[in-house]
C-alpha cells in the first residue's frame, strides 16, 4: 500500500509543530513566536494500517504574497498534491485564519480544519459552533487544544476518513479575481462565534514594554538565567570530572594489563579520552542548564517583545527588530540563529542578520566564557553572572554597530518594514520543555564532543608528541602563531586552539589546555582554581583572560555554522564576508586592549 | 486622521489602507483593511514600532508604515 501524504498549513504561532508533534510523536522544537519554524519537516505515522507521509510547512498568513515562506508552501502544496490538507488555525483569530482556509480551499478540496489553541480562545470567552462552521464551509472542522492532545484523535480520523475518499468535502467558497474573501470570512466568523470581548494588553506587557522597565526587566531576566546557569553547573561538573578521574585511571591500568605498549595508552588516555571528557565535564553542564531555561523562555513569549523593544535602535542601523531574534537564536546556536534569519523578508536584511550572527556567542561559547570570568574576574556567581551579561549587551551592540556599517558599505539600502504580531504569553509546559531541550542538547553536545574532540584530542597529542630536532610540532606552530597572538594580547597557544577549535566552539579551552599541559611540566588539575594556576603559570594575565574573552565574542564562526551561511546565501561573497568581519571586529578589539 | 496619530487606548476604524503593493496586501492579510476596528494599545520604547489591536491580535507596525493608513474616529 502506498504512502498517504498528509501536508499542514496555517498562519505562523498557531501550534502547527504542536500538531505535528502529537501526530507522529516527535519531539520537533517549538516556540511561542512567529516564524519558529521556518523549514519544512517531515515524518510518518501509522493509522489504521495506513501509512501517512506528513509534512509540517512554515507559517503564513496567506498563499499570495511574495513572502519565501508563502511561496515555500504553496509551491510545495501545487506540486505534492497532498492526500490531506490539514490547516490549523487559531480559535481566538477565526476571521483572520479563514482567509487561508479559502485559499487553500481553491487548491483543493481535500481539507480539514484545526481549531487549535480552544483553551486559550475559551479563557478570552470565546466560543465558535464548530458544527456550523463546517456546514457554512463544507468542510471537517475539528476542535482541538494540541498542547494537552485534545482533539488529536478526532483529527487521525479525519484525516484518514479524507484521504481514503470515505468522506468527500465539498468546499462552499469560490473566490473569483481580486476578490481575498474579507466580506466571506467577516460573514462567517461573526454567524459562528459570540461577539467576543476585546482583549487586553497583559499586565506583565505594561512592565516588559514600557519605556522605564522593559530594558532593566529584560537584562534581569537574562541575568537570572545566567546566574542560574553559572551557580549550578558547578554541581554536575565536580560530579562527572571525579567520575572521569577514576575511569581514566581504570582504563590506563586495563589497557596496560593488556599489554599495550606505553605509547598507546598514552595516546588513548592522554590523548583522546582526557580531551573527551573535558568537554562533558567542564563545557557540558553549563550548556544543559542554560539551554532548557532559555527554551522556557522562549516558549513563554520573551523574544518577540525583545524584538519589539529592539525594532526602532535596529531600524537606525538599517535593520529590524526580527534580528534581535536571530541573536537570540543564536544564543542557543549560531547555524540556528543563520537559518532563523529566513523570518526576515527584505533580503538585504537578512544577509546582514545572518553575516553579523556569529557576533552572538553560542551557547558552546558559554562555558569557556563563565570558566574565564570566574577564574579571573569574579570570585562568586552573582558577579560572574552580571559580567557575562555586559558581554552579551556588549556583543549586542556590536552586532548593531556592525548591522550599520554592513548597511553604509556593502548592503546599502532602506530599512524595510516590520509588523510582527505579539502572541499571548503561553505558560510554558515545564517538564516536557526541559527534558526535550535537555535531551537535544546533551545528545548533540556529546555526539560533537565524539565526532570533534576525540580527534582533536589525537591530533594535539601526536603535534605535542612528535618531535623534530627536539622540539614538537606543536611547540613550533604555537611559536609560529606566537607574535601575531602577541600583538592580540594572547598567546600562540591560544591562538591555536581558537583556529583548531574551528569545528565546534566547545574544544578552544580543552584544547589550550592540553598544549600547556603538554609542552610543560605540569600535571593534571583537579579543580576550575587550579586550572586558573595552570593558566597563570603560563603567562596569563587579567588583560589576556579579556582579549580571550573577547576575541571568543568575536572570531570566526564556527564549522557548522559557516557551511550554513553559504546554504542559506549561496554566496561566498557573504559567506567571506561572515568571517572576515567578526574576525576583524575581535582582532582590532582585542589589539586595542593590548595597547590600553 | 493617520493611525499613528492615534493616542494609546484610543479607538479608530480604518477608512483607508492601499493593499495594491505587496506590502499593502499584507498588512490587510494582517487586518488593516477598511471597515476594520482598530485600537492603538501600546506606542514603543522610542515612540515606534506601536502596538494595534485588530482582528483578535496584537499586532506591531513601524511609525512610518502606520503612517501609510489612514482611520476616522
Amino acid at each position: 500500500m502506498s504512502k498517504r501524504r498528509v501536508v499542514l498549513a496555517g498562519n505562523p504561532n498557531v501550534g502547527k509543530s504542536t500538531v505535528f508533534n502529537e501526530l507522529t510523536g516527535m519531539h520537533q522544537h517549538t516556540g511561542n513566536w512567529i516564524g519558529k519554524t521556518v523549514e519544512t519537516s517531515k515524518s510518518r505515522f501509522y493509522y489504521k494500517f495506513n501509512d501517512y507521509e506528513i509534512v509540517d510547512l512554515p507559517g503564513t498568513y496567506t498563499l499570495s504574497s511574495s513572502s519565501r515562506e508563502e511561496e515555500i508552501a504553496r509551491d510545495f502544496i501545487n506540486s505534492s498534491l497532498p492526500d490531506c490538507i490539514v490547516c490549523v488555525i487559531d480559535s481566538s483569530v477565526l476571521e483572520r485564519s479563514l482567509l487561508l482556509v479559502f485559499q487553500l480551499m481553491q487548491l483543493s478540496n481535500k481539507l480539514v480544519v484545526v481549531l487549535n489553541l480552544c483553551d486559550e480562545a475559551k479563557k478570552r470567552g470565546i466560543f465558535i459552533d464548530d458544527q456550523k462552521l463546517s456546514a457554512l464551509l463544507g468542510v471537517p472542522v475539528v476542535k482541538a487544544t494540541a498542547r494537552s492532545g485534545k482533539g488529536i484523535n478526532n483529527l487521525l480520523e479525519q484525516i484518514h476518513l479524507i484521504s481514503t475518499n470515505a468522506i468527500v468535502p465539498k468546499p462552499r467558497i469560490v473566490l473569483e479575481g481580486d476578490n481575498r474573501g474579507y466580506e466571506a470570512a467577516r460573514e462567517i466568523a461573526a454567524a459562528v462565534q459570540k461577539p467576543k470581548e476585546d482583549i487586553k494588553l497583559h499586565p506583565l506587557d505594561k512592565i516588559l514594554l514600557s519605556k522605564g522597565t522593559s530594558i532593566l526587566a529584560m537584562l534581569g531576566l537574562f541575568g537570572l538565567v545566567l546566574y542560574i546557569t553559572i551557580s549550578f553547573s558547578n554541581y554536575p561538573s565536580a560530579l562527572l570530572k571525579g567520575l572521569f578521574d577514576s575511569l581514566e585511571t581504570k582504563i590506563a591500568q586495563l589497557l596496560i594489563s593488556l599489554g599495550a605498549a606505553d605509547w598507546a595508552v598514552n595516546l588513548f588516555v592522554f590523548g583522546m579520552l582526557r580531551v573527551l571528557f573535558f568537554v562533558v565535564s567542564v563545557m557540558l553542564p553549563p550548556m544543559a542548564i542554560f539551554f532548557p531555561l532559555f527554551s522556557l523562555l522562549e516558549d513563554w513569549g520573551l523574544f518577540p517583545r525583545l524584538a519589539f523593544n529592539l525594532d526602532y535602535p535596529f531600524e537606525k542601523c538599517s535593520s529590524c527588530g526580527k534580528q534581535a531574534l536571530c541573536c537570540c537564536m543564536g544564543l542557543g546556536c549560531n547555524a540556528v540563529g543563520v537559518t532563523g534569519a529566513r523570518i526576515i523578508s527584505s533580503p538585504r536584511e537578512r544577509a546582514i542578520a545572518i553575516i553579523t550572527n556569529s557576533l552572538t556567542p553560542c551557547n558552546g561559547r558559554f562555558p569557556l566564557l563563565i570558566a574565564i570570568i570566574s577564574m579571573f574576574f569574579a570570585k562568586n556567581a552573582a558577579l560572574s553572572a552580571i559580567i557575562l551579561l555586559a558581554f552579551l549587551c556588549f556583543s549586542m551592540l556590536m552586532t548593531m554597530l556592525s548591522s550599520k556599517l554592513l548597511g553604509k558599505t556593502v548592503l546599502k539600502g532602506m530599512p524595510s518594514s516590520f509588523i510582527m504580531e505579539l502572541p499571548p504569553y503561553r505558560k510554558p509546559q515545564l517538564f516536557k520543555t526541559i527534558l526535550n531541550s535537555l535531551r537535544e542538547k546533551v545528545l548533540f553536545v556529546l555526539l560533537r564532543a565524539i565526532c570533534v574532540a576525540v580527534p582533536a584530542g589525537l591530533i594535539i597529542w601526536l603535534l605535542a608528541n612528535i618531535k623534530v630536532s627536539g622540539i614538537s610540532i606543536l611547540n613550533y606552530m604555537a611559536s609560529a602563531l606566537n607574535p601575531i597572538g602577541r600583538i592580540m594580547g594572547l598567546d600562540g597557544v591560544i591562538l591555536l586552539a581558537f583556529i583548531l577549535g574551528f569545528p565546534a566552539n566547545e574544544i578552544v579551552l580543552p584544547i589550550a589546555l592540553m598544549t600547556y599541559l603538554s609542552s610543560g611540566a605540569l600535571s593534571d588539575y583537579s579543580s576550575l582554581s587550579e586550572l586558573g594556576s595552570i593558566l597563570l603559570q603560563n603567562g596569563w594575565t587579567v588583560k589576556t583572560a579579556l582579549c580571550v574573552c573577547v576575541f571568543s565574542l568575536f572570531h570566526f564562526p564556527c564549522a557548522a555554522t559557516l557551511l550554513t551561511i553559504y546554504r542559506e546565501t549561496k554566496s561566498t561573497f557573504y559567506t567571506f564576508l561572515s568571517v572576515i568581519l567578526p574576525l576583524s571586529v575581535g582582532f582590532s578589539l582585542c589589539c586595542l586592549i593590548n595597547v590600553l | 486622521m493617520l493611525l499613528s496619530e492615534l493616542k494609546e487606548n484610543q479607538s479608530a476604524v480604518i477608512s483607508f489602507c492601499n493593499c495594491e503593493t505587496d506590502f499593502g496586501r499584507r498588512l490587510c492579510d494582517m487586518g488593516f483593511r477598511s471597515g476594520e476596528r482598530v485600537v492603538c494599545v501600546k506606542r514603543g520604547l522610542f515612540k515606534s514600532p506601536i502596538i494595534y489591536l485588530v482582528c483578535g491580535s496584537l499586532t506591531a507596525l513601524r511609525k512610518a508604515d502606520a503612517d501609510k493608513i489612514e482611520v476616522v474616529l
